[in-house]
């Protein structure tokens, strides 16, 4: 009986939810604990990260008895790695562009995070950032009053 | 007493009705129902954001446009939910486990329209509620003291872990983690800031907004990317024939509606349970009392009703206390109390009879705002639906944007953008891992307050842990939590304890025999 | 040559001429743009309706509008550190109330210094908290209260608004100054308390004058002192605490503004000549009347004494309360 030890999801969402669970447990000690009807901040982030590190043993555990299924790995059989890079740089765009106003943080997060789609051309995610951006603007600046300056120059 | 009940709420139709004050109840309704469907923009940044213009409006239109702008915002809150699995707000963050679904059979417009009648009755119910049983509902509101509320909180935490499909353990892992991850934050009984590590965003916690979005819509636009998506040539031809509902579907979502309703009304009352509570409590419920709970989250319509009612008929109860008492229940109505204040007018027990035609004009607008937003939304169901037939390609970008600078208006806080992204990448993981995040929520609001309530009720009983079961009400909630659990254990371990060995061992023997 | 030194000279004193006057001239000038006030408190809440009040005034005065914006977060300190790190040019100041005195000691990573990176312009209203209790209580004078304390120390409980905040430290310094034990619950914010005390899972408070007034005329709950030194326009038969039994007690909220440090002086003063001016006028006083509140003008050098009186009182007391949460 060939024992498949390689990857199985389990193990890793087992893990990860143990890692949750060390950092509280950890941690937790450190803000007083106090007992269980005089609580100090520190007792219920240590008691969770104990549950945590229970459950994410049981889960390990559970991948040890079942046998593996299909769509076990972890990435999906097609890793989108340049979608995902586009879609995280968005926000991250947004906010560090967004310290120039709201236009070039808008234009920024719109144009890299369309860049992430397998048919997007240059040109596509141009024009599209440019309308969001431009509606934006209108919308939550000028209708909306959001307290963003549209563009700037001195950073805060 | 319903006789005068009746007596006033005429004269506030009177009130409402006038062509100044209807004007601005529609503005609010609208104002409230186009923002509402922007992510992250919920009605407290609309409301600050509309703050300044009541200055200048006699007290009766301000008060009424504010209100329309609140719970005009749900109606629009449940459309991204349904078609795009984005919650606009998170009380629709559960509309999205079986409305998503939906909407890739093809039946997204269904599914809108039976929100939006779901919608009119919950607000409904809530106004009626608000009329006609505010003294009663106050005063049992009232009983709820530290060891009732901890109590329900846990009840609502054991209820709802199951909540998401897939395994058991994992959905308890997530709600634990929801627990964990509202406890960043400052200390209420300590003032000591856990797990913020010096950084002074987090000292007020992880907003729930930048979770709810973050989860829900960065961690599905990675994974949606790039992946072939068949809905949007469904909905090029839409006719309206095909959002109608069929009266199978009509009389599936009768009861759920009700059950949602009364839900959302329980929720309304208990001080700190707000909108996004109810739908989680309507939710778990109702996949409680299903006889197929398993199919709930592959687009059951009794799991789309069900929490949009609750929702709505919570919003619209959320009045009462703030209005009968002068106690705002959450942000909120903190909001809408400041605008009262601006204009002089002190909320409390005597706003009824000091200021008459505020209160029953407001309760009478509510009436007349929600059936505008029926007029308002049905029409425009077939717009939104449209909406789906834009390329991914050109959707996911522009939702994003609306994302961010929904997170960034929820509190003018760039951080939490920052929050949004980290959880993004979270999110992410948890679903490549085989969780779902819909449990993180539900941990992530009912845990703190868990805890807040758990170490006041001790603090006020002065240390002695009976008075969980000595003060009835909570005595109910803990007996029921028990047994919740009890069953739990039956149901699950109760076939391994009987056939354990045997069902073990087979498996072993059929692993052997594949090899 | 001689000439271009000349002419160099004569340039670089005409450029340190107009540099002197501009700063005046920028004052006259000033505001010729949108001022933001950051109000680092919840719109709706008493330090944002305070600051409304005053926008609005000081807009009408200038012509020119004063924007409030909401920046919430760590007790007020997140809208601070947006402002102290500012531009230096007067069009963004910080709306600062009681707050700005307590929080530096609950928040212990500030990339600011509260004091030293501000200039105080004027305070813009104050209110006394009020102490209510819940109204089934036999108290009917504050004098009962403290018998009652003092015969059952930790008997009674009472609510705040939460750890640090205003509301917390008054009625500790009460028990300080009474001589009583009263067991502290802590709650998110004042009207979660008042909740409580109203339905009698709490005994007593200290609240908001704002939030407590209507509260307290409709009978929900019973006043039994205001912690300023006179007794509060909207209810006059409530004694002053240090009238009724604790002599020398005197705790005011307030609420005014302060612009980061750099802002050229002339700017610093017409703020404060502007804003004196703005608080005289009639809808000013009114509006704050409405609210339970008392306009409060002050020269800069008031106001800067003020806010150092505050700090040395209470340091001293929260230090010793041990609220040193990291």
């Amino acid at each position: 009986m060939a024992h498949r030890l390689t990857f199985k999801r389990d193990y890793y969402a087992g893990g990860l939810i143990i890692l949750f669970g060390l950092v509280a447990a950890i941690q937790g000690p450190e803000y007083s604990m106090g007992t269980l009807v005089r609580m100090g901040p520190g007792y219920m982030p240590t008691a969770l990260g104990i549950i945590l590190i229970a459950l994410g043993l049981m889960i390990a555990g559970s991948a040890l008895i079942t046998p593996g299924g299909a769509d076990e790995g972890f990435l999906p059989a097609d890793p989108q790695w340049k979608g995902w890079a586009c879609i995280l740089a968005g926000p991250l765009l947004f906010v560090l562009c967004g310290q120039f106003g709201l236009l070039p943080g808008s234009f920024a997060c719109v144009f890299v995070s369309a860049l992430g789609d397998r048919t997007a051309t240059w040109k596509s995610a141009l024009i599209l950032a440019s309308v969001v951006s431009a509606f934006g603007v209108v919308l939550f600046s000028y209708f909306l009053q959001v307290p963003m300056p549209v563009l700037t120059w001195s950073i805060p | 007493m319903i006789f005068t009940a009746l007596q006033d709420l005429w004269f506030g139709f009177g009130v409402a009705l006038e062509p100044h004050n209807l004007m601005w109840c529609f503005v609010g309704v609208l104002v409230g129902n186009m923002v509402g469907v922007l992510p992250g923009m919920g009605p407290l940044a609309t409301i600050s954001i509309l703050l300044p213009l009541t200055f200048g409006i006699k007290p009766v239109g301000a008060i009424l446009m504010l209100g329309g702008v609140m719970y005009g915002a749900q109606y629009g809150g449940a459309i991204c939910s349904i078609l795009l699995n984005l919650p606009c707000h998170p009380p629709h963050a559960v509309t999205c486990l079986d409305g998503y679904p939906l909407t890739k059979q093809g039946k997204g417009g269904v599914a809108l329209g039976l929100t939006v009648m779901a919608s009119f009755v919950g607000a409904s119910w809530g106004i009626t509620e608000m009329i006609f049983l505010s003294p009663i509902l106050v005063k049992v509101a009232m009983e709820f003291g530290a060891a009732e509320i901890c109590s329900l909180m846990l009840l609502g935490l054991l209820a709802g872990s199951t909540l998401a499909r897939g395994s058991p353990i994992k959905g308890v892992a997530m709600t634990v983690l929801g627990l964990l991850l509202g406890i960043v934050g400052t200390d209420v009984n300590s003032g000591v800031q856990r797990f913020t590590y010096g950084a002074m965003g987090l000292a007020d916690g992880i907003e729930l907004v930048a979770l709810a979005l973050g989860l829900f819509g960065i961690a599905e636009f990675m994974n949606s990317i790039n992946q072939s998506t068949e809905i949007n040539t469904t909905y090029s031809h839409v006719r309206l024939r095909d959002m109608r509902p069929s009266k199978a579907e009509l009389k599936r979502s009768f009861f759920p509606m009700i059950r949602g309703t009364l839900a959302g009304s329980l929720c309304a009352l208990i001080p700190g349970t707000g909108p996004t509570i109810a739908s989680f409590v309507a939710y778990a419920t109702e996949k409680k009392v299903s006889r197929t709970p398993e199919r709930f989250g592959t687009g059951m319509i009794e799991g789309v009703v069900c929490p949009e009612a609750a929702t709505h008929s919570s919003v619209q109860g959320d009045f009462i206390p703030t209005m009968s008492l002068g106690i705002p229940g959450d942000a909120v109505m903190a909001l809408l109390l400041g605008a009262l204040m601006i204009q002089g007018i002190v909320p409390g027990p005597q706003l009824i009879s000091e200021h008459p035609d505020i209160f029953w004009g407001l309760v009478a607008s509510f009436w007349i705002g929600n059936i505008l937003l029926v007029l308002l939304n049905v029409p425009l169901i077939g717009i939104w639906v449209k909406l789906l037939s834009i390329p991914y390609k050109y959707l996911y970008p522009s939702a994003l944007f609306f994302v961010c600078i929904g997170v960034y208006a929820a509190n003018n806080d760039m951080f939490q953008v920052g929050e949004t992204l980290i959880i993004g990448i979270l999110g992410y993981v948890l679903l490549r891992l085989g969780f779902h995040p819909a449990p993180i929520l539900l941990g992530f609001v009912l845990g703190p307050r868990f805890e807040e309530n758990f170490r006041r009720a001790l603090l006020l009983a002065r240390g002695d842990i009976g008075t969980f079961v000595e003060r009835p009400i909570s005595a109910v909630f803990v007996a029921l939590s028990v047994l919740l659990i009890a069953v739990q254990i039956y149901v699950r371990l109760g076939p391994y304890l009987r056939n354990g060995m045997k069902t073990k061992a087979a498996r072993i023997a059929e692993r052997s025999a594949a090899e | 040559m001689h000439l271009m030194r000349t002419v160099g000279r004569a340039v670089a004193a005409a450029a340190f001429l107009v540099g002197s006057l501009a700063p005046a001239a920028a004052a006259e000038a000033y505001p010729s743009r949108p001022v933001r006030l950051m109000v680092g408190f919840a719109a709706g809440g008493g330090a944002d309706i305070g600051g409304r009040i005053l926008a609005a005034a000081l807009t009408e005065r200038w012509g020119q509008t004063m924007v409030v914006e909401n920046r919430t977060g760590a007790g007020g300190m997140i809208a601070a550190e947006l402002v102290a790190h500012a531009a230096p040019d007067g069009y963004t100041l910080v709306a600062c109330s009681s707050n700005h005195v307590f929080a530096p000691h609950l928040y212990k990573h500030l990339t600011f210094d509260p004091i030293k990176d501000f200039e105080p312009i004027s305070a813009s209203a104050t209110l006394p908290n009020i102490l209510v209790v819940h109204k089934t209580l036999p108290y009917r004078t504050l004098g009962e209260l403290i018998a009652d304390a003092k015969a059952h120390p930790g008997k009674l409980t009472y609510g705040s608004s939460g750890i640090g905040a205003s509301l917390h430290l008054t009625m500790e310094l009460f028990k300080t100054m009474a001589g009583v034990d009263i067991v502290h619950v802590p709650y998110k914010g004042g009207s979660a308390s008042l909740a409580d005390v109203i339905a009698g899972h709490t005994d007593m408070m200290f609240g908001n004058a704002t939030e407590q007034v209507g509260a307290v005329k409709s009978g929900q709950v019973r006043a039994l002192g205001v912690s300023s030194l006179t007794r509060h326009p909207a209810l006059p038969d409530v004694p002053t605490i240090a009238e009724a039994g604790v002599p020398g007690f005197e705790v005011v909220t307030w609420y005014g503004v302060c612009a980061p440090r750099g802002v050229p002086t002339p700017i610093l003063d017409k703020l404060n000549a502007d804003m004196v001016a703005a608080m005289a006028t009639e809808t000013y006083r009114r509006r704050c009347a409405e609210q339970g509140i008392l306009p409060a003008p002050m020269s800069r050098p008031e106001y800067a004494a003020f806010i150092e009186a505050q700090s040395e009182k209470w340091t001293p007391l929260i230090k010793r309360l041990g609220i040193q949460p990291e």
